[in-house]
């Protein structure tokens, strides 16, 4: 799932993990607007990769910052917030949500610091009040066939506009 | 955005799934990053931006790209290097073809894939496509072992939530067959090259008649490379094949093969297309020439062959007849009907194989019935693995997901080590004679007596990689505290070489007694056996695996045992 490469001249590479299944998931995804995908790897290549700014570069921000995305890692896990399978079911845009929830909420919590904190505090109550709304915006998108633009290549903008449907998040985000 | 110049950490643009998820993930980690003064920034390694990158000539100025990978294969090289690499597309030639059409339909001015390239020009082309084949990109960012291990959060979850696991019977007809010999393991020769040997080697071909053909020229051997070469006979493997598919049918089970494909890309679509011969080779005996004249490449699969002679009736009518005397065929789709045959790159074997491992050796046949399966892997460096991995479950039964530990892995991989089967250190030899190295005094290090159609290739791994992985061996075992197992085979060429760098090593670091170095079958049994007292007191690894397997080091998915990178 997450592969760690110690690079010889000192820097770090954080690789995250299998896409042996990922045509069948762009086929759904197509098809049903369904991602499965589990971005689980992608969650614990980027705390790794966070934590290991922080300790070559001594960037204590960014060691706050990773420290937190495990924190929203077990989260994840711990609350059942994969990807399902099947469509109708939320998949890997709600996983991102909560990733992003339980994220900002260690970042609010947390006391190492403040200046983070407080930057987080209205994010993580924003994301938290949305909670039905967001849900529902994303689980509105998914069943009709969905528009990427190319298999390959798809076309930026189309992408974004699929992978992005809530825009409840979307205005906490942006 | 803008993007930063140096970020801090540099975000992969990929292809398929992944690359969607990015779509809705990627904002949100920039948003987090930039209230911690963090910079993310992305390069574009997708299959269609590096084809983009390679043909700028017929592009316009927005839409030329810049060579991504390059400059990330550069930027590996420096101590700042921060890379969250997604998986991409290792292409196949088919995805490959699929993916300039789609360009191509979009308006971009790219040449076209040349099957048969005959002029210069197209030979150039299709020079640079063949850059872009198999995994192209993993040689050039890894500049550095691997280290990987189950997140500890991850482990925790598996084991509180264990995912269901088929059941094992110990009557279980699964099983894996491979060559008894005249395979690569088998034929492998290796040496350490010395100061006097060191420089640019090169491999060439001597015919029967004397004739000598270059085959690789400007090969750079450092002083302490380890230079392997070996080849598996084309008769040995077709003869091994035909007898399986009989061994199977006796056996009353499902036909299927596992080899890598997409990332042995010579050596592996070589050795499937034997198997499409092997299975069809009636038909192939009565009309290899018409099949020929339709463009039939047996590496490319039989998707791609019954599409070629699907309005030919006698050909039609051959294959269903052959069809009919076969055993079972593993299916990758049985309800599209797409078999195990079909594309080199669908079954994978790092990821087929766990996943009939983790069914309890089931596989599912044309009418999607669940049954057991003869797993084929014609070399046998590291067919052990799976072998004693299913020796192991028919004897014992399955893990038990909630009680099972983790292997941890040390891989040797930095600066193109241990790799073999791709381009283009691998070749299928033209006629029959000799393949050699000769070294840049003059002297000819390895020496192999080949037949046409023989699959000939070579490896090297550089000194400080291979000392850059024992410390890193020795740093992970001193992190977990386990014992530790360097998976190496004092009876294979290659591993002989490099346990002549791992004992002097070990000792020198007053740890040899914290290692074993075992072969990968011994080395297997060894991880799989119930250690009690370890997992109650450790929720760490298990063990710790040294390897150099591209199985378990190097692949993206699953290793070769099922409690390596399980959950």
């Amino acid at each position: 799932m997450l592969s760690i490469v110690k690079l010889m001249q000192g820097g770090g590479l954080f690789e995250t993990g299998a896409g042996g299944s990922a045509p069948k998931h762009v086929q759904q995804l197509v098809e049903q607007n369904h991602l499965r995908w589990d971005s689980m790897g992608e969650f614990c290549a980027l705390g790794e990769s966070l934590n290991f700014l922080a300790d070559s570069k001594g960037n204590a921000k960014a060691g706050v910052l990773g420290a937190a995305a495990e924190v929203a890692t077990q989260g994840i896990l711990d609350h059942n917030k994969s990807p399902s399978r099947k469509v109708g079911e939320p998949d890997n845009r709600d996983s991102h949500y909560w990733f992003a929830r339980y994220w900002a909420d260690a970042l609010a919590a947390q006391g190492d610091d403040a200046e983070i904190a407080a930057y987080f505090a209205p994010i993580a109550a924003a994301l938290t009040e949305g909670e039905a709304k967001i849900l529902a915006e994303l689980a509105a998108a998914q069943g009709p066939a969905a528009d990427i633009g190319g298999y390959f290549h798809p076309d930026v903008a189309k992408k974004a506009a699929v992978m992005r449907p809530s825009a409840t998040l979307n205005a906490i985000i942006d | 955005m803008t993007e930063n110049s140096n970020p801090d950490i540099l975000y992969t643009i990929v292809d398929e799934a992944p690359e969607l998820a990015s779509a809705s993930f990627l904002p949100i980690i920039r948003k987090f990053a930039s209230a911690a003064d963090v910079s993310v920034g992305t390069k574009d390694i997708s299959l269609a931006g590096r084809i983009l990158a390679a043909f700028p000539e017929g592009l316009s100025a927005e839409q030329r790209q810049s060579d991504d990978l390059a400059e990330l294969g550069q930027l590996v090289k420096t101590p700042d290097a921060n890379v969250i690499k997604l998986p991409n597309i290792s292409a196949s030639v088919p995805q490959l073809v699929a993916a300039i059409e789609e360009l191509q339909a979009q308006g971009y001015d790219i040449p076209s894939y040349p099957e048969e390239p005959a002029t210069d020009a197209e030979k150039a082309t299709r020079a640079r496509y063949d850059g872009m084949e198999g995994s192209a990109v993993h040689p050039d960012l890894r500049e550095g072992n691997s280290d990987r291990r189950a997140a500890r959060a991850v482990k925790n979850y598996a084991q509180n939530n264990p995912h269901s696991m088929g059941a094992w019977a110990s009557d279980s007809k699964t099983k894996v067959s491979s060559m008894p010999g005249n395979d690569f393991y088998a034929n492998e020769k290796a040496a350490t090259i010395t100061a006097a040997q060191a420089g640019n080697a090169k491999s060439e071909f001597v015919g029967k008649d004397g004739a000598v053909t270059l085959l690789k020229d400007s090969w750079p051997l450092d002083a302490g490379t380890i230079a392997d070469a070996t080849f598996m006979s084309a008769k040995a493997l077709g003869s091994f094949l035909a007898g399986a598919i009989e061994d199977t049918k006796a056996d009353g089970t499902m036909f299927s093969l596992h080899m890598k494909a997409t990332m042995m890309k010579v050596s592996d679509p070589i050795i499937f297309g034997h198997a499409v011969k092997a299975w069809l080779a009636p038909v192939f005996d009565k009309f290899g020439a018409e099949m020929d004249a339709l463009g039939v490449n047996a590496n490319s699969g039989m998707g791609d062959l019954l599409d070629r002679v699907k309005d030919n009736a006698d050909i039609m009518a051959a294959i269903d007849a052959v069809t009919g005397t076969r055993p079972a065929m593993y299916m990758v789709d049985s309800d599209k009907g797409i078999t195990n045959l079909h594309v080199p790159s669908d079954v994978i074997i790092d990821a087929s194989m766990p996943a009939v491992i983790r069914a309890g050796g089931k596989g599912w046949d044309a009418a999607g019935n669940k049954g057991d399966t003869n797993c084929v892997i014609p070399d046998r460096c590291y067919a052990t693995i799976y072998d004693e991995t299913i020796n192991f479950f028919k004897a014992n039964g399955a893990l038990d997901v909630t009680t099972a530990g983790s292997v941890a892995n040390v891989g040797l991989m930095a600066q193109k080590a241990e790799e073999y089967g791709s381009h283009p250190t691998t070749f299928e030899a033209a006629a029959d004679g000799t393949i050699r190295v000769v070294l840049a005094n003059g002297e000819t290090l390895h020496s192999h007596e080949v037949e046409a159609g023989d699959i000939w290739r070579a490896c090297t791994a550089k000194q400080a990689p291979i000392e850059n992985w024992i410390e890193l061996a020795l740093d992970r075992q001193r992190l977990t505290g386990t014992e530790a197992i360097f998976w190496l085979d004092a009876n294979r060429a290659h591993d002989a070489e490099l346990i002549k760098y791992v004992t002097p090593a070990l000792k020198a670091a007053g740890k040899a007694d914290l290692f074993k170095i075992m072969a990968p079958r011994e080395a297997t049994a060894q991880s799989l056996k119930p250690s009690p007292p370890v997992r109650t007191a450790l929720p760490s690894p298990a063990t710790c695996c040294v390897t150099t397997s591209p199985i378990c080091s190097r692949s993206s998915s699953w290793a070769p045992q099922p409690r390596c990178c399980r959950s």
